[in-house]
């Protein structure tokens, strides 16, 4: 800018930078990238431990990077790792130096921290040992196992730690009803959690547990679809009931829950904390299947397909956003392969579908911005502001900022032949996709700044991969789970 | 055309074009709490801006009196700061008191587009330079010890998506 210029000579006469209010100067600071924010933390003291050590200027940079803050409390709880300064990890020695960084200052340093680990292959690898079970549902920080014919305590849960040592295993305590559920064969257990609920959703029968101090604490029980006569004396009713709720599904965000009906075209929010529903809408007017649901910033995502016939040049499926803090009405994007996957940033939402048509929905301003991409599966890079997608085999990156300015669509092809088809692309982060090699059984970490591979890992033949999280990686075979952590 | 009569810290009196002074939400109060009328002799008092400053005020708010309301700062909008008018640019060529006392007063007047454009052009003074030049644009002394200095610099080189 010309008028930068101007400024270049020190006017001995100014009004001090300091004497602008701190809210004034954090308006300054939240325009500038984080290479900026950096250089102003040189600066001086104050700059560094005061202007620049606010919350809501990290929780900007974290949120331009898709960087949560939940997802990295796990590095909290256990400094292990963190302590060891031999590892160049900076934050001890500031600290002590100049006080503690503000919380979202410090998330965006595990963040940091995840990425140089994964970058200089300072990995953590756990074996858990697998039981007989039948479903398994894993997390950064836990793993549970369903075993549906085990008679006492079905459900089981490891704890996983950042510290060496053996992993906490926990059975949970389960209602009887729960339990005839789960052991009758043809019923459908979905799981879902976080690191303060779990929850089980069995043909809209739901099971909650709190997670507090790696315990879990069996709360409510809500069975949102009542069955009409008593199942207990009516056994052919039961087969019926069960069918009629099979396609519930459930999402969470935090200390909410998603719950949709297909049965009844119905959405339900509910509070977490006490089980109250606090939301309820009607999705759609037509019968219909659910094949995806997302729930995560108050928006809702879920994506189903029409169960009538339609004309030829309608597409068959729906992706529905709800941006609950808005509005009831939601926005529909109408495509023609059933909804595989929602991917999002705080701005963006994609589709990831079974037909290569991929639309994308920015919202900006309260105005929904739509796009496609012509693509089998996509991962979003919000830090770059690029989405990498693949065609069969080959990977590309797509220039969001100019394509969505400059109404001119930019793209490049960065690496042929690096994925197994029928694979989606991963985001562990914003920097890092983990594919499936075209290698049999191997899988590489895919580093999208550099455009190469970190890391290869080889597995027998039995592993396939159960949870990519944003710290860590878990591969399962029949006898075992392997946990590959980054923090 | 109605208009007001804005009072400065140091006395000096601007009549103004009431739709133009409106572009302040704090005078668009004060107007309404005091139940002010049109042709009013009434003044409205301004201690926190002087007339320099006010003069300055006044001559963005008649330039930009026919601008949509500036939009809200809401989610998914990009901030920005290489989309300021050239004649807000223009504007803007002033010392960093000046720019430094338009931003108060932009901020006190509650306007938000002067708001935008001002803080705008002082994050334009610091994109792109090293430590030491912004200590040198705003006249910052240095008062790290060297161990701090070092780790500063350490915290700076440590950052993986810079």
């Amino acid at each position: 800018m010309a008028v930068c210029n101007l400024f270049e000579n020190v006017d001995k006469s100014n009004v001090p930078i300091h004497t602008l209010p701190i809210e004034i100067i954090t308006r300054i600071i939240n325009h500038l990238s984080l290479s900026d924010v950096l250089s102003l933390a040189c600066v001086s003291k104050i700059w560094r431990c005061h202007y620049i050590n606010q919350n809501i200027i990290w929780m900007n940079i974290c949120e331009k990077m898709n960087v949560q803050r939940y997802d990295y409390t796990k590095c909290f709880d256990d400094m292990f790792r963190n302590n060891t300064e031999s590892k160049g990890y900076i934050e001890t020695t500031s600290v002590k130096l100049f006080g503690p960084f503000c919380t979202w200052w410090s998330v965006f340093n595990r963040y940091n921290m995840v990425l140089k680990n994964i970058k200089a292959n300072d990995f953590s690898t756990i074996h858990v040992q697998r039981k007989t079970s039948n479903l398994t549902y894993c997390t950064d920080d836990y793993i549970i196992t369903v075993n549906r014919y085990k008679n006492r305590r079905p459900i089981e849960a490891t704890l996983l730690k950042c510290t060496p040592g053996p992993e906490l295993k926990v059975r949970l305590r389960i209602h009887t009803f729960f339990k005839k559920l789960i052991s009758i064969r043809d019923s459908t257990i979905k799981i879902i959690g976080n690191k303060k609920y779990l929850v089980f959703e069995i043909h809209s029968n739901l099971f909650i547990y709190a997670i507090r101090n790696d315990t879990f604490i069996q709360r409510s029980d809500v069975m949102i679809s009542k069955p009409e006569l008593n199942i207990e004396q009516n056994p052919e009713y039961l087969t019926k009931y069960l069918e009629a709720n099979n396609n519930t599904k459930i999402a969470i965000d935090d200390e909410h829950l998603a719950v949709v009906l297909p049965n009844k075209n119905q959405l339900f929010i509910y509070d977490l904390a006490n089980m109250r529903v606090y939301r309820e809408l009607i999705y759609s007017q037509i019968p219909n299947t659910v094949q995806c649901l997302k729930y995560d910033s108050q928006r809702v995502m879920i994506g189903i397909t029409f169960k009538i016939v339609m004309p030829n040049d309608i597409p068959p499926c729906q992706a529905i956003i709800y941006h609950l803090e808005k509005s009831n009405l939601p926005f529909r994007v109408s495509i023609f392969g059933p909804v595989t996957q929602f991917k999002t940033t705080a701005h963006l939402i994609g589709v990831e579908n079974e037909a290569p048509e991929t639309p994308f929905i920015a919202r900006i301003s309260n105005i929904y911005k739509v796009f496609w991409i012509d693509c089998d599966t996509f991962s979003i890079d919000s830090t770059r502001k690029f989405i990498y997608y693949n065609i069969n085999s080959s990977i590309f990156k797509y220039d969001l900022s100019k394509s969505l300015s400059d109404n001119f669509e930019v793209t490049q092809k960065i690496a042929i032949d690096a994925i197994a088809m029928r694979f989606s692309l991963m985001p562990i982060n914003d920097r890092f996709l983990i594919l499936r090699s075209t290698i049999p059984n191997s899988y590489d970490i895919f580093d999208v700044k550099e455009h190469i591979i970190v890391r290869s890992l080889q597995l027998n033949s039995k592993y396939s991969l159960v949870h990519v999280g944003k710290l860590s990686i878990i591969f399962s075979n029949n006898y075992e789970f392997i946990v590959i952590g980054f923090y | 055309m109605p208009m007001i009569k804005l009072q400065s810290s140091d006395g000096e009196v601007f009549q103004v074009d009431f739709e133009i002074a409106k572009a302040s939400v704090t005078i668009k109060t004060m107007v309404e709490d005091l139940g002010l009328e049109e042709e009013d002799e009434e003044i409205v008092p301004l201690p926190n801006v002087n007339a320099g400053i006010l003069k300055k005020v006044i001559q963005w708010a008649t330039y930009h009196k026919d601008d949509p309301p500036p939009p809200e700062d809401d989610e998914g909008r990009e901030k920005r700061t290489d989309d300021i008018s050239s004649w807000d640019a223009d504007f803007l060529k002033v010392d960093q008191g000046t720019l430094f006392e338009l931003i108060l007063a932009a901020n006190y007047l509650d306007i938000k587009g002067l708001l935008d454009v001002t803080c705008k052009t002082v994050a334009n003074m610091i994109k792109g330079k090293t430590p030491e030049e912004i200590r040198k644009t705003f006249n910052i002394k240095n008062d790290f010890t060297a161990a701090e200095e070092d780790q500063v610099r350490k915290e700076n080189e440590w950052c993986e998506e810079k």
